[in-house]
């Protein structure tokens, strides 16, 4: 079972590493990467607990995406607005990897309060792929994911709304867990879109994934939507499966540039071989238009969510003393707010008109919970999980950082369902990675990892072939 | 209501902070791509609820591109609940 925790574990049970040669060769490669912009707030603590030998992630080190709230510790969201904002109180997923005694190191690049797919929007500036530095990360959880390519950490936690933990795993070559709604609380983790909201876990393997979230899945007062699966996630439960039922979208394989279907077809046809099978399924068309609905969710979950922000009691203040209250805020938040996070707010509020809720927001919630319906009906043919290649073609450049990908929208529609899916490194094309998502019924977590670490485990043993 | 830039900046302005020109436009551009959404609500609903099937197809050997999928199981219709 490859898997990074388990290594470091083993190699600090027999005392051939230290948790302060962890931290301090961290923090090297940190230093040679800074160009990557990766961290906001570097932490790399010299203070560390003892090993404790019975639990696998005792200083293991990890960072956080940061809108994950730390108390007395910066937690900006990458927002100009927040950038010095100490919390004071921790978020609920900290707090347990805080008992775990693992060790963060690290407070990560975000796109400003997750509304952002390129890794752009951050205060601190672009962040970049460390597998080609003219290429974008993808987003919203950028620096999480280029912090876990280099191995800064171990694994992240961050924040999936649309598919910002999953797209930039595929761009940097990682793994992406977005577990279903509620396994993993959302207590102290600045919201993007409630409704769609997901705390998840980038790591180098699907077994380090496990681990992590076996530690996270607990029912949390503090966060209503939370719960405890039935069918927990166990790290011991972790195996491949013999036969598995993959279903695969028409329309997405005739959008693949023709490099990446070939490499695509390639794992079909390996899946196939070893005893797997693959159904094609048409899809409605309408799903097509899943894009629209999530900018209606979330733009409008988001400008409601952002509303508070005053510059009154925290955060930035930029007025003038003889400013009336109104012209206080007006400039806080014109000052403290980004590009992209405005652009959204307003159209937030554009949709929200009363005279237009009916239309637009019942509207697109009536359509979620038809995909809800339809997503349902597909696995009653017995079906496993549905796979598809992650991104559309070339990660693209930083100075067309948006060319076109119709499968960030198909990625969401894991957020409108609370399914959990699964983002696992593929190939290289181009010296670039690329990788393929696998998704299931909600609240099936563990098969959900155990068909990951099936593919996961088959790719490695052709790879050693 | 007509939308145009000016309402485009009234309107960040009631959400206090102020856009510029260019972000007004792209602001204007995504807003005019949502008109459509009512008539996307109409057919996706009335496809779901008039029991209309979603097939697994079993006809890809027609498919040249994607030939690893000749012989790919046929999986029976089934229809979205209501």
């Amino acid at each position: 079972m490859k898997s990074n925790i388990l290594d470091i574990h083993n190699k600090l049970k027999t005392k051939e590493i230290s948790p302060i040669d962890l931290v301090n060769n961290a923090k090297s490669i940190w230093i040679k990467n800074k160009s990557l912009n990766s961290i906001i707030t570097p932490i790399f603590p010299t203070n560390l607990p003892q090993f404790d030998k019975d639990n696998l992630l005792s200083c293991i080190l990890y960072s956080l995406k940061d809108n994950i709230c730390t108390k007395n510790i910066l937690t900006t969201g990458g927002s100009k607005f927040l950038s010095t904002y100490m919390p004071p109180y921790d978020a609920t997923c900290y707090e347990l990897l805080q008992k775990a005694k693992a060790t963060l190191i690290s407070k990560d690049s975000l796109d400003e309060f997750g509304l952002g797919g390129v890794g752009h929007y951050c205060f601190t500036g672009i962040v970049k792929n460390p597998c080609d530095p003219t290429k974008i990360t993808g987003g919203s959880s950028s620096g999480s994911a280029v912090n876990v390519k280099l191995k800064i950490s171990t694994f992240a936690l961050a924040t999936d709304t649309g598919d910002s933990i999953r797209r930039p795993a595929s761009l940097v070559g990682i793994v992406g867990y977005k577990p279903s709604y509620g396994v993993i609380s959302r207590y102290g983790v600045y919201p993007y879109a409630p409704s769609l909201d997901h705390v998840g876990i980038l790591a180098n393997y699907v077994a380090d994934c496990c681990i992590v979230a076996s530690y996270l899945n607990k029912k949390d007062p503090k966060d209503m939507t939370s719960l405890e699966l039935t069918n927990s996630i166990n790290l011991q439960k972790l195996q491949t499966k013999n036969k598995i039922k993959f279903i695969v979208f028409e329309k997405l394989l005739s959008l693949l540039d023709p490099q990446y279907l070939n490499e695509f077809n390639k794992l079909l046809n390996l899946l196939r071989k070893n005893g797997h099978e693959i159904c094609l399924c048409k899809d409605p068309a309408p799903i097509n238009e899943i894009n629209k609905i999530y900018k209606i969710l979330s733009y409008m979950e988001a400008y409601s969510c952002y509303s508070c922000l005053t510059g009154l009691n925290y955060g930035l203040n930029v007025s003038d003393v003889k400013d009336n209250y109104e012209q206080t805020i007006l400039k806080n938040r014109s000052a403290g707010f980004g590009n992209e996070s405005k652009k959204r707010f307003t159209i937030g509020a554009y949709l929200t008109r009363p005279e237009k809720f009916i239309d637009n927001v019942q509207g697109a919630y009536a359509i979620k919970n038809k995909i809800i319906a339809w997503e349902n009906a597909l696995y009653q043919n017995n079906s496993d999980c549905i796979l598809m290649p992650t991104v559309q073609g070339p990660t693209p450049s930083h100075q067309q950082p948006f060319a076109k990908n119709n499968y960030d929208d198909w990625l969401t529609i894991a957020n409108f369902t609370g399914s959990p899916s699964i983002t696992i490194p593929f190939t290289n094309i181009n010296k670039m990675p690329y990788g393929i998502t696998i998704t299931t019924k909600k609240y099936n977590d563990m098969d959900c990892l155990n068909y990951a670490y099936t593919v996961e485990e088959l790719l490695q043993r052709v790879k050693n072939e | 209501m007509e939308i145009d830039k000016k309402y485009i900046h009234q309107l960040a302005n009631s959400l206090y902070f102020a856009l510029n020109d260019e972000q007004s436009s792209k602001v204007m551009e995504i807003i005019i791509g949502f008109q459509e959404i009512n008539s996307i609500k109409t057919d996706f609903i009335s496809q779901i609820t008039n029991n209309k099937t979603i097939i697994l197809r079993d006809d890809v050997a027609n498919h040249t591109n994607l030939d690893v999928l000749k012989n790919t199981t046929i999986i029976n219709e089934f229809v979205v609940s209501k």
